[in-house]
């Protein structure tokens, strides 16, 4: 099954037997609607009421992205509710058993961030001592959260993956040459061209992250772990916390370690305050995150190897089903 | 699974309808040849529902071909691309 990237600002697409006719300047393609799985949208493209028509009634997910990769929105058709999971989401928002799941997300994320550090401080034998160091102070963190038996307070889970996440990021910058300038994380918006990879990879992944929650039944907008600010989609944000080292941190990787791209490939945003992928970069890289979305692991709780973009799906799954049964089996997708 | 369809239509007309509508599921290979990754049971409703009923089966005819994943190695392909498959992804 396809996914379709619509990146060029006046892309037109319509819809033509059963297919998607795209056009830029001289420039056309068919992609037919039978294949294609989901379709992401940048700004500036013209879809067609038939082509948006299409999309619907095949229930095709369909994303729109903002010009520095942020979530705007999906389209929605008719879609199955499931009224029980709602209201056992609802009943244990408040509930110790909200808490102790966002502990297992926020322990899922931080082990991943850690295990991708230690991928890098073994490929340069530990030689580089402030990496090691990150490495420690992390596993310090983690420690301290598996100790805590009643989970630990909303407020002191946000504060501890706060202080991992700047360690983290501070570490990161052992990956890339320094001609990147990277220090740390910054957005909206990002500073440098590494912070706006980042924060693109995070929009798709959000977007993506957003599809699995909705397919396997579940409220998108109400999160155990943020907090439940209006038109945030909490639960999402949730959700991706383990799988933002995993899939985008690691694609950003890839791409810079490939030299596939050059500072060159950035441009100043707009209004001149941040970092910009420019129309090359853009496409690279979600080639990049898709590659990486292909990719089959090894899932423990099927034994079996899965795409990773399956795999999302069925961590949405298995935790709809903890919430049906009240029991809390679930563990985070682990980088292995 | 993927399948080799071909047709041997008489009347224009029929035969242009019914290249129309396999385009759809099927990528055209040659003139009457269309490699269609379908399953089975996919492959037949849409033999029973959209492809047959156009065509008068006294003069013309239509064959489906199974490719399984050995059979699809085993293709030899002179001219134009391998054996069909949908791409991972688009990026335009």
């Amino acid at each position: 099954m396809t996914t379709l990237y619509l990146t060029e600002p006046g892309t037109v697409v319509q819809c033509r037997n059963q297919a998607l006719l795209i056009r830029w300047r001289n420039q056309e393609r068919l992609c037919r609607l039978s294949e294609i799985e989901l379709v992401v949208i940048l700004p500036g493209i013209q879809v067609s009421s038939g082509a948006l028509a299409e999309l619907l009634d095949r229930g095709i997910e369909t994303i729109f992205l903002r010009a520095d990769g942020s979530f705007r929105g999906r389209l929605q058709g008719p879609f199955s509710t499931y009224p029980e999971l709602r209201l056992a989401q609802y009943q244990r928002i408040h509930s110790p058993w909200g808490l102790e799941w966002a502990c297992k997300i926020v322990r899922g994320k931080i082990r991943n961030q850690r295990a991708i550090l230690q991928l890098r401080n073994r490929a340069t034998r530990g030689r580089i001592a402030p990496l090691q160091e990150g490495i420690d102070v992390i596993a310090a963190y983690l420690q301290q959260l598996d100790r805590s038996v009643p989970p630990l307070e909303r407020e002191t889970l946000m504060g501890l993956e706060g202080i991992c996440a700047r360690t983290y990021y501070q570490s990161l910058r052992h990956y890339f040459p320094p001609a990147w300038k990277f220090t740390g994380r910054n957005r909206q918006p990002p500073l440098d061209p590494i912070n706006a990879l980042l924060s693109w990879g995070y929009g798709v992944l959000l977007a993506r992250v957003f599809s699995a929650v909705v397919m396997a039944g579940l409220d998108p907008y109400l999160g155990f772990f943020h907090a439940n600010l209006p038109y945030r989609p909490n639960l999402v944000l949730d959700m991706m916390e383990e799988f933002r080292p995993l899939v985008v941190d690691w694609a950003v990787i890839q791409v810079i370690k490939a030299e596939l791209l050059t500072p060159e490939d950035f441009e100043p945003s707009p209004d001149g305050t941040g970092i910009w992928l420019g129309s090359l970069a853009k496409k690279l890289f979600l080639g990049e995150l898709e590659r990486r979305f292909r990719e089959p692991l090894f899932y423990p709780p099927q034994s079996r190897r899965l795409a990773l973009s399956q795999i999302v799906l069925e961590q949405a799954r298995w935790l709809s089903r903890c919430l049906i049964s009240g029991d809390l089996d679930y563990e985070a997708m682990g980088l292995r | 699974m993927l399948w080799l369809v071909c047709y041997d239509v008489v009347d224009d007309k029929r035969r242009q309808k019914l290249a129309k509508r396999l385009e759809q599921y099927c990528q055209r290979v040659q003139y009457s040849v269309f490699e269609c990754p379908l399953q089975t049971a996919d492959l037949e409703g849409k033999l029973e529902r959209l492809w047959l009923p156009l065509l008068n089966l006294e003069e013309d005819s239509l064959r489906a071909y199974p490719l399984d994943a050995t059979a699809k190695e085993r293709t030899k392909v002179f001219g134009g691309p391998p054996p069909y498959e949908p791409p991972d992804y688009v990026i335009f």
